[in-house]
């Protein structure tokens, strides 16, 4: 009973599909037109926004133009000599202070923090810069 | 037990999905309004929408975002008709009302090109399937005809129609037994 229940489901089914099927393929012309223009409109639609679409564009135009300032901010010719003398003062000041930076060095050695404790490790380094200070000056 | 239309066509454009559902969405929503210029206005307003907001989706997502926001469209007509039936009701403008309704059944096109018997029968058996599919309610008829006519199953209408699974084999069972008992005749 309940197969032969389920037999007529499926052919009813079956005939108002076919019956659907066939009422779309008997339409009319002008209801055939006026689909295909609808159609043809809604993909125009489509068509400008892909053409204008802007917005996809936004984030790398943003990255492009950040990157563009970010160049000309580096390499601008005045922050270049900027740089330069900068890098320049840092070597003259180099020269400038050999002992600070010594004494530096010295303090920062663990292994020679005993012979900074000596006091006459301070006369032989007098000794030492005073004749590098001859030295330099001719 | 469905019939199926492949569910999962692979659409190679817009272009090509769009004239492959144009015809049944239109169907679709004139068995809905027994009108022919509110069901173009209807498929009209959902390819548009469907083109402007979804066509970046993929085209196997393209078929469920289409009937999802046809059904809705045909909602909303529904809703907006029965505020004018309200009214005019209201306004006792009802002698009208059953001439439209045999308009609708008059200008559909099963009508046109029958002269031999099988023929006949088959434009009878469509003039009576619409009666049968309009006068559903229209859950019933969305679900009926998703599940019949476009061969989605039980889950797939669920998620188009915003409802449980069980809702679609209650909606789906009613209609059939709805349309077995009117169409009894043509069996």
């Amino acid at each position: 009973m309940s197969t032969e229940l389920t037999k007529e489901t499926t052919k009813l089914e079956s005939k108002i599909k076919a019956s659907l099927d066939a009422s779309v393929m008997d339409l009319d012309k002008d209801t055939q037109h006026a689909l295909a223009s609808i159609r043809e409109k809604s993909l125009k639609n489509q068509q400008a926004r892909t053409g204008l679409n802007f917005n996809a564009w936004r984030p790398a135009s943003a990255f492009a133009l950040s990157a563009l300032l970010a160049i000309l901010f580096v390499y601008h010719p005045n922050n270049l000599d900027d740089a330069l003398q900068r890098i320049a003062t840092q070597q003259n000041i180099s020269h400038e202070q050999p002992e600070q930076i010594t004494m530096l060095e010295l303090l920062t050695n663990a292994e020679d923090l005993e012979t900074a404790t000596d006091p006459d490790f301070y006369v032989w380094i007098d000794e030492v810069l005073a004749t590098e200070g001859m030295n330099n000056a001719v | 037990m469905h019939m199926g239309r492949d569910f999962d066509k692979q659409y190679l454009s817009m272009n090509h999905f769009l004239a492959d559902i144009e015809g049944r969405a239109f169907r679709m929503a004139q068995i809905t309004t027994g009108n022919r210029d509110d069901a173009l206005e209807i498929v009209q307003d959902a390819m548009m929408k469907l083109v402007q907001k979804y066509s970046q989706h993929p085209p196997a997502e393209w078929k469920a975002l289409f009937y999802s926001i046809l059904n809705t469209r045909i909602l909303d007509w529904h809703r907006r008709q029965s505020v004018r039936n309200r009214f005019r009701s209201w306004l006792n403008w009802h002698d009208d009302e059953e001439d439209g309704a045999e308009d609708a059944l008059a200008q559909h096109p099963g009508d046109k090109n029958h002269t031999p018997d099988a023929k006949l029968q088959d434009s009878q058996f469509m003039a009576s399937l619409n009666i049968a599919l309009s006068a559903l309610p229209l859950r019933q008829q969305q679900v009926f005809l998703l599940r019949v006519w476009e061969g989605m199953d039980i889950n797939e209408t669920a998620a188009l129609m915003h409802c449980s699974a069980s809702s679609v084999k209650t909606h789906y069972a009613r209609a059939l037994e709805k349309l077995r008992e009117k169409l009894e005749d043509h069996q």
